[in-house]
């Protein structure tokens, strides 16, 4: 396998929808171990950019590595590195929340037995051992939002990009799943993410980037983004994008 | 190995979405529904009709066939009056009459008697198609069954022969469009796809194990059926049942593969219903030979039959339920059912990989 220190290395990523310009020449390099917060109002790019890294989107300009392996070309090997935690809760309701993380077990080559192990471990994590027979279709959405984070977490991939980790979370879940990513990150992985709470991107993130109509416009640790005197990162963002953040 | 594993893992999930979703119980529930409410009502055709009494007129021409026919009881009256009043009593339950020099047959039924007075005349119809030669009259319908089938009408069980024959090719076709196109549909509304398309491995292996799932399942509930209609109601196919389970195979795989193909394009599940429902699946069931003989068309609609892969069951389904066919008689229906499902489980991988690469 190829090695890297970089977790993500991207080059002039462009993406266009018809007229509609999603990515307009991002460069970036992501480290492994610095949790990065990706923030920015509505259709700035954020998740385009998300796809790109996750190979979901194989259409665009530039050059993307993620963990030192091609986007286009080594798909599936980004793929088996990965953990994406997508906006909406695509679980498998029919089924136990049990059940749907041993699909992710197998489609990540783990074993019967490894992949219940890891579930049950990671299950416990997240407060859903109790419920983990039940079907997915009984849990309150936070339950839900928890076991698509356990579900992402479960392979021990190398890099996770959670989009709206925390959206539905009561203050308790919030917080754990916020140590969960700590503690990840401190094992030299990889945590991009976006989120709706900039306070807690400010707390729990070493580097944030904005992005605006598909270009970053600002990049740096919370502490440097308010050299200029703004006392909180919203007050950063909103200066920067002169727009009402929604992300 | 790691193809394997998520192979086998797509497969468990897939049947136990169809188990949990109970989608594979109802479909089971209504196929076996219908193939006992078939069989029974064929049953009741195929029974001797002795208790039904029918009247005949002496010297008629059809008298004599009537009076040696097994599925009615016929009862001789000297003139058309006399079987007329009685009819009208309540004595006997219908009468026949053929004008000895006429084409023409009458048939008075007593139409207050219900079931017994249609099958009664289902019984009258059948033996009076007995005796004649064919031609171009009101009976040629049954001709060509019989002469495209192979299918002696005089036999009492004919009609459950016919529900054999037809059964495996309804189940396959109900089941091939619940569980492939509509599951996908919900795994596109839910988002579940899009989890899958994740997976560390070529997204046809995700096709691929779907399918080998849901295939596994139509044959289950296929050679169940199947198996009810032959246990059950004894219909006793004179050829190789393993030519029907392998072309059942065939046109499932063909099927699934198509409706992957039209789900992964159509929006929503109600857009696929008009897609796939009305302009495949319909005439699928009407002109494929498993309701109306396909004989019976007129050569255009013939043509445009033979393009149906159910109409390639079809017709390794008749030569195992009625000629005793044997893989020499149904290689050419194998082979183009081969053809159509490789085709299709290639459109279908295609279609949805390309569905779980756009957001």
């Amino acid at each position: 396998m190829k090695q890297s220190p970089k977790a993500v290395s991207a080059t002039d990523l462009r993406v266009s929808y018809g007229k509609v310009i999603a990515l307009a020449g991002i460069d970036l390099e992501l480290e492994p171990g610095v949790p990065v917060a990706l923030l920015g109002p509505n259709g700035a790019g954020k998740t385009t950019l998300i796809n790109v890294l996750t190979t979901m989107l194989k259409r665009f300009g530039g050059q993307a590595e993620v963990a030192g392996w091609d986007v286009r070309e080594s798909s599936l090997q980004v793929r088996s590195l990965i953990g994406l935690m997508p906006q909406e809760n695509n679980l498998y309701e029919p089924l136990s929340g049990m059940d749907n993380l041993l699909l992710q077990g197998a489609l990540h080559n783990m074993s019967r037995v490894a992949a219940r192990d890891a579930a049950t471990e990671v299950l416990a994590r997240m407060g859903l051992i109790e419920v983990a027979q039940r079907p997915v279709a009984t849990y309150s959405g936070g339950m839900k939002r928890r076991l698509v984070y356990a579900r992402t977490m479960l392979h021990n991939p190398q890099i996770v990009f959670l989009d709206e980790p925390t959206t539905g979370l009561d203050v308790q879940s919030r917080y754990a799943l916020w140590e969960d990513m700590t503690a990840f990150s401190a094992e030299s992985r990889s945590v991009v993410l976006t989120t709706h709470y900039i306070e807690e991107a400010e707390k729990f993130c070493r580097r944030v980037i904005v992005i605006d109509k598909g270009r970053i416009i600002a990049d740096g640790s919370p502490a440097e983004l308010k050299a200029n005197g703004e006392r909180t990162l919203e007050e950063v963002i909103l200066k920067l994008t002169g727009k009402e953040l929604t992300k | 190995m790691r193809n394997l594993t998520a192979l086998l893992g797509i497969m468990r999930n897939e049947m136990l979405l169809q188990l949990k979703t109970k989608l594979f119980v109802m479909s089971l529930i209504n196929s076996i529904v219908i193939v006992i409410l078939w069989g029974y009502l064929a049953g009741l055709q195929a029974q001797p009709m002795n208790h039904l009494k029918v009247g005949v007129v002496e010297g008629s021409p059809i008298a004599q066939t009537m009076l040696s026919s097994g599925k009615v009881a016929a009862v001789v009256f000297p003139d058309r009056d006399a079987a007329k009043a009685a009819v009208l009593e309540g004595r006997i339950i219908a009468m026949v009459y053929a004008p000895a020099g006429t084409e023409r047959i009458t048939v008075l039924l007593d139409d207050t008697q219900g079931a017994a007075a249609r099958t009664a005349l289902a019984n009258i119809t059948t033996t009076l198609l007995g005796t004649l030669q064919g031609g171009q009259n009101a009976y040629g319908t049954a001709f060509a069954i019989e002469e495209a089938w192979g299918l002696d009408m005089n036999d009492p069980t004919y009609l459950l022969r016919l529900l054999g024959s037809g059964l495996a090719a309804m189940v396959v076709l109900s089941n091939a469009f619940v569980f492939s196109g509509f599951t996908l549909i919900a795994e596109k509304t839910s988002g579940t796809i899009y989890f899958l398309a994740l997976a560390p491995i070529s997204r046809l292996w995700v096709v691929l194990g779907k399918l080998v799932a849901n295939t596994l399942l139509i044959l289950a509930s296929t050679i169940m059926t199947v198996l009810i209609a032959v246990y059950l109601f004894g219909i006793t196919p004179t050829g190789s049942l393993w030519l029907l389970v392998l072309a059942a195979l065939l046109t499932g795989v063909g099927l699934m593969g198509l409706c992957y193909a039209i789900s992964a394009y159509v929006k929503d599940e109600r857009t696929f219903r008009i897609v796939a429902g009305l302009p495949l699946m319909m005439p699928m069931m009407l002109l494929s030979g498993i309701m109306y003989p396909v004989a019976i068309f007129p050569t255009w609609l013939q043509s445009l039959s033979e393009l149906f892969p159910l109409a390639w069951m079809m017709e390794v389904s008749h030569a195992v339920f009625f000629k005793g066919g044997g893989f020499a008689d149904v290689w050419q229906s194998l082979t183009l059912l081969a053809a159509f499902a490789v085709t299709m489980v290639l459109w279908g991988g295609v279609a949805v990989s390309r569905l779980m690469r756009v957001q």
